[in-house]
């Protein structure tokens, strides 16, 4: 088994290109999110692996064979939509053991492992009931049974959770995550919520405008974006552009340390600073020394919900962002004169 | 045409009556007796029509005969024309027959062919056997004649029970190849009559009015320009054209000796529609 | 939201009709309607068909049952409704798979534009002259008709395939007329089948043939079976196809039953026959749905 391979894929829509030379491997029994804005392209890679769309150009792997001319029928995928999308004139045991069925497995043998599956996602005894009957969350999760069962090589999930409410999404969730792991399916799941995709998965492939720019495990993604839109699309940050001097990057005045190999002397750089990484002292109260970089800051609003602040600030020509714990309960007011400081480590260059 | 007679006294000075219902309205007190004298153009009516019976009750005249037109047979241009109404039993016509969907004309030829009163058969059994010796020849039963027009243009048949006056269209408005041919079992005629009803507030202008209408100067005009069935006056059949087409077919021989439909008691009516019925699902099974 | 929970939620200076009284306010003209148009006449047939002759001139009324003794009387007719009820299972079956079929290719092969002008096309038998569409069958299917010359371009010497006047023929006049009810109600039962559900079928292995069969069909069902209804009614009383079409073998009831009409002026008799006809087709709907019901729930 060596997962999910997908080569050189683009597919184009008339004049949009909606997929340009997606190379990836999504490797066997990992769970990878696939994340990007609306129309970024997320559903139609997914349905292309499916087989559902034919990709204009590239080559599909499932388990190590080439299914790019197959038929989805022949693909041996499991696959959950957002609308679940269960056979509504059939019980829970006949949606889930549909695809036994087309495998050739009826019977009792069949009726173990629908049960096994109803059983997997809490549903032991619903064989009986009809979709109409269940609600949101169980239906969703006969759905998951009904995919599967049939021992999927991948299991593919287009947005599955959106349609339910925040409560019952978490626990989805987490019930999702349970079942991947107990299942060890290749698991390719699409979702535009960031923290659903940090949460749940191995791997996060952040998509921009028909390309995967960067793909990773969730805490790489976030610490270290390789681009300014996977920096800004995967939480928030501090953008400072500025050009190389010796091994530092001078910024509105201001010598900035990365960690970074930087390019050569004069070049213009862009460095991604999380606001959360910031540190954020009156001026009076700042010393020196202990971090690389600091920059003195006049705090122009504080936004106060409750555990935690958000102050935007200005540096000279910059805007900036930071998020301090609100651990003293007495916020700076705006207009104070701080100094930002940070560790070099989080300054991380981006490309764009 | 009785029912608005019944319910809308005054309204009307001059009805349109077949000569089957004449003595049901005069019977009902609807008419008002006529006498022929008053009529100048009377004296060229068809003496068989003139005096027909039914438009008498009690001896009194309530009708004056006006227009008439017979039910018999048509045949395509070419064939030996058939003497008899068995033609359209004989295996010569098999599959090539036309037959009009209506019980009375049916039954009227079953009558003929079992020597029976067309108006009255007595042995109904024997007429459904006439009929029902047709099945082989039949190959479709006709009830307008546009459809009739289409069948035959189509060459789906050769042979048919048709209308006279519908011969005369066929063949003047669509150069349809028949003729229009009386067995010698006689036509089944039928004989329009114009009559008075006897709440008519106008009667002289009503007379006057039905003397006009049967003025062969009006009738030449009105069957060489417009068309016409044949008119009851002989005087007015004879001014037509010597070549015309109605006057050819509706000849004066025909009227007598063709049956005029008669008036149907209820229960006799049924028993004919009962039987078409049957004959036709015996064609149809 | 149900109409009292709107109601209720009003606040309660404001005076409102009680929702009952708004309801009935509003079907009442539909009501009245299917009453005038729909009932009346439906029910003077019914007390026309208790009676020995067409009530019509001073004749004294006779109230009688006789008519229903037609069946009896006149033992042919069971011959005729039995042809009645096979040509209305033909039509309704033939149109089920033409129209399911038709409905299919309209919502899944077609979009936008395209799927418009091929609806209208379906919809085409409606709006031509009921007679018009018949006859031109006649110049199709009649011996050396269109069909026959057709064929003829191709192969010279082929045979006629013309079938004018048989019951083939009235099946046909039949279809082509009542097609766009299986047509429609076909397409409005698919339209609402999600998309994703066919996807998930597909996914879990179906071929075509399975996604048709165990999904598409039965979520359909619906829409097959009012069409079917609304086919097998009218088409069992159908007159005009098998008198023009069947020639001769063109008898069934609605010949009959419009016979009593028209030609025997024996409406009694005509309404009674017409009124068995319809206990039966009830019959058989009842029959017929309690089926469906039972194997539904098992
Ligand atoms: N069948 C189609 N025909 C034309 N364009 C299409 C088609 N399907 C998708 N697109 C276009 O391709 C692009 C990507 O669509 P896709 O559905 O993959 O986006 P997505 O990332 O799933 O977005 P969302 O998060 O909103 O679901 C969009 O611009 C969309 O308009
Ligand atoms: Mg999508």
């Amino acid at each position: 088994m060596s997962g999910v391979d997908v080569t050189a894929v683009a597919k184009n829509y008339g004049a949009t290109k909606v997929l340009t030379d997606i190379t990836q491997n999504f490797e066997s029994g990992t769970f990878t999110s696939l994340l990007g804005p609306s129309g970024s392209g997320k559903t139609t890679l997914l349905r292309i692996i499916a087989g559902f769309v034919a990709p204009d150009e590239g080559a599909v792997r499932i388990a190590g064979a080439d299914v790019t001319g197959v038929p989805v029928h022949a693909r041996n995928i499991g696959m959950v939509f957002q609308s679940y999308a269960l056979f509504p004139h059939m019980s829970v045991a006949a949606n889930v053991g549909f695809g036994l069925g087309r495998r050739g497995i009826r019977g009792k043998a069949a009726k173990a492992q629908v049960d096994e599956a109803l059983e997997m996602v809490r549903l032991p005894g619903f064989g009986g009931r009809y979709p109409r009957q269940l609600s949101g969350g169980q239906q969703q999760r006969v759905a998951l049974a009904r995919a599967i069962v049939i021992r999927p090589d991948v299991l593919l999930l287009d947005e599955p959770l959106s349609a339910l409410d925040r409560r019952l999404r978490q626990e989805m969730q987490v019930e999702l995550l349970r079942i991947q792991r107990e299942s060890g399916l290749t698991t390719i799941f699409v979702t535009h919520d960031q923290e659903e995709a940090l949460t749940l998965s191995d791997k996060v492939a952040i998509l921009d405008r028909g390309r995967i720019v960067q793909m990773g495990r969730p805490a790489e993604v976030y610490e270290r974006p390789r681009t300014r839109f996977a920096a800004e699309f995967l939480g928030d940050a501090n953008f400072l552009t500025g050009k190389v001097r010796g091994s530092a990057v001078e910024i509105a005045g201001a010598t900035i340390m990365t960690e970074d190999r930087l390019p050569a002397e004069g070049a213009t750089v862009t460095l991604a600073v999380r606001p959360e990484k910031i540190a954020i002292r009156p001026a009076e109260t700042a010393r020196s020394g202990a971090v690389e970089n600091s920059l003195p800051a006049t705090v122009s609003s504080v936004i106060y919900t409750g555990t935690a602040l958000t102050y935007m600030l200005r540096s000279g020509d910059l805007h900036l962002k930071v998020f301090a714990q609100n651990s003293d309960g007495s916020p700076l007011a705006a207009g104070s004169a701080v100094v930002l400081s940070w560790s070099a480590r989080h300054s991380v260059m981006v490309e764009g | 045409m009785l029912t608005k007679l019944r319910t809308n006294p005054g309204v009307y000075d001059v009805v349109l009556i077949n000569s089957a219902r004449s003595q049901q309205a005069a019977g009902e007190d609807l008419l008002t007796p006529l006498d022929l004298a008053n009529y100048s153009n009377a004296s060229g009516l068809a003496p068989a029509l003139r005096d027909n019976a039914y438009l008498k009750t009690d001896g009194k005249l309530y009708g004056v005969s006006w227009v008439w037109g017979m039910n018999a047979l048509a045949i395509r241009d070419g064939m030996d024309k058939p003497e008899s109404y068995a033609a359209l039993a004989a295996p010569e016509y098999k599959n090539n027959v036309a037959l009009f969907d209506d019980a009375v004309t049916m039954i009227g030829v079953g009558a003929f062919l079992s020597g029976q009163d067309m108006n009255d058969p007595k042995d109904l059994d024997a007429v459904a056997e006439k009929l029902k010796a047709m099945k082989p020849n039949v190959k479709l039963l006709w009830s307008s004649e546009d459809q009739w027009n289409k069948a035959f243009s189509a060459g789906e048949f050769d042979l048919s029970v048709y209308w006279s006056g519908a011969a005369v269209r066929s063949q003047r408005k669509f150069q349809l190849p028949l003729h229009f041919v009386v067995p010698k079992e006689g036509a089944i005629g039928w004989l329009d009559s114009l009559s008075i009803p006897a709440t008519s507030q106008n009667q002289e202008a009503a007379a006057k009015f039905i003397n006009y209408m049967i003025d062969p100067k009006f009738y030449v005009e009105w069957a060489t320009k417009i068309g016409a069935p044949a008119s009851a006056n002989e005087k007015a059949m004879e001014e037509l054209p010597a070549d015309d087409l109605n006057r050819d077919i509706h000849k004066p021989e025909y009227i007598e000796t063709m049956t005029l439909m008669a008036p149907l008691p209820d229960d006799r009516r049924t028993a004919f529609n009962n039987l078409w019925q049957e004959v036709k699902a015996f064609y149809a099974a | 939201m149900p109409p009292e929970a709107s109601a209720a939620g009003l606040p309660a200076t404001r005076r409102r009709m009680p929702s009952w009284l708004a309801t009935a306010a509003l079907l009442l003209p539909s009501y009245a309607w299917l009453t005038l148009a729909v009932l009346l006449p439906l029910a003077a047939m019914f007390a026309f068909s208790f009676l020995h002759a067409t009530p019509l001139g001073n004749k004294p009324v006779v109230w009688t049952l006789e008519q229903y003794r037609a069946f009896y009387d006149q033992p042919y007719l069971l011959g005729v409704a039995w042809a009645s009820l096979s040509i209305g299972l033909w039509t309704t079956g033939i149109c089920a798979v033409v129209g399911f079929a038709a409905a299919l290719a309209l919502v899944r092969a077609t979009a936008g534009r395209a799927r418009e002008t091929l609806l209208i096309l379906v919809l085409l038998p409606f709006w031509t002259n009921g007679l018009v569409r018949v006859f031109s069958w006649t110049m199709v299917i009649r011996e050396g008709g269109f069909l026959d010359v057709f064929v003829r371009w191709f192969w010279p010497s082929a045979p006629s395939l013309g079938f004018l006047y048989t019951t083939p023929a009235i099946v046909l006049g039949l279809v082509h007329g009542y097609l766009p009810y299986m047509v429609l109600t076909c397409y409005i039962a698919l339209l609402s089948v999600d998309e994703a559900v066919i996807e998930a079928a597909q996914s879990l292995g179906a071929r075509w043939w399975t996604v048709l069969f165990k999904i598409l069909v039965p979520l359909a069902a619906p829409g097959l079976v009012t069409g079917a209804i609304l086919i097998f009614v009218p088409v069992i009383g159908a007159f005009m196809e098998p008198r023009i079409l069947g020639g001769r073998v063109g008898v069934t009831m609605g010949t009959v039953i419009e016979d009593q009409f028209t030609q025997a002026f024996n409406w009694p008799l005509g309404s009674a026959l017409a009124f068995t006809m319809l206990a039966v087709v009830l019959a058989v709907f009842a029959t017929f749905s309690g089926v469906l019901r039972r194997s539904a729930t098992t």
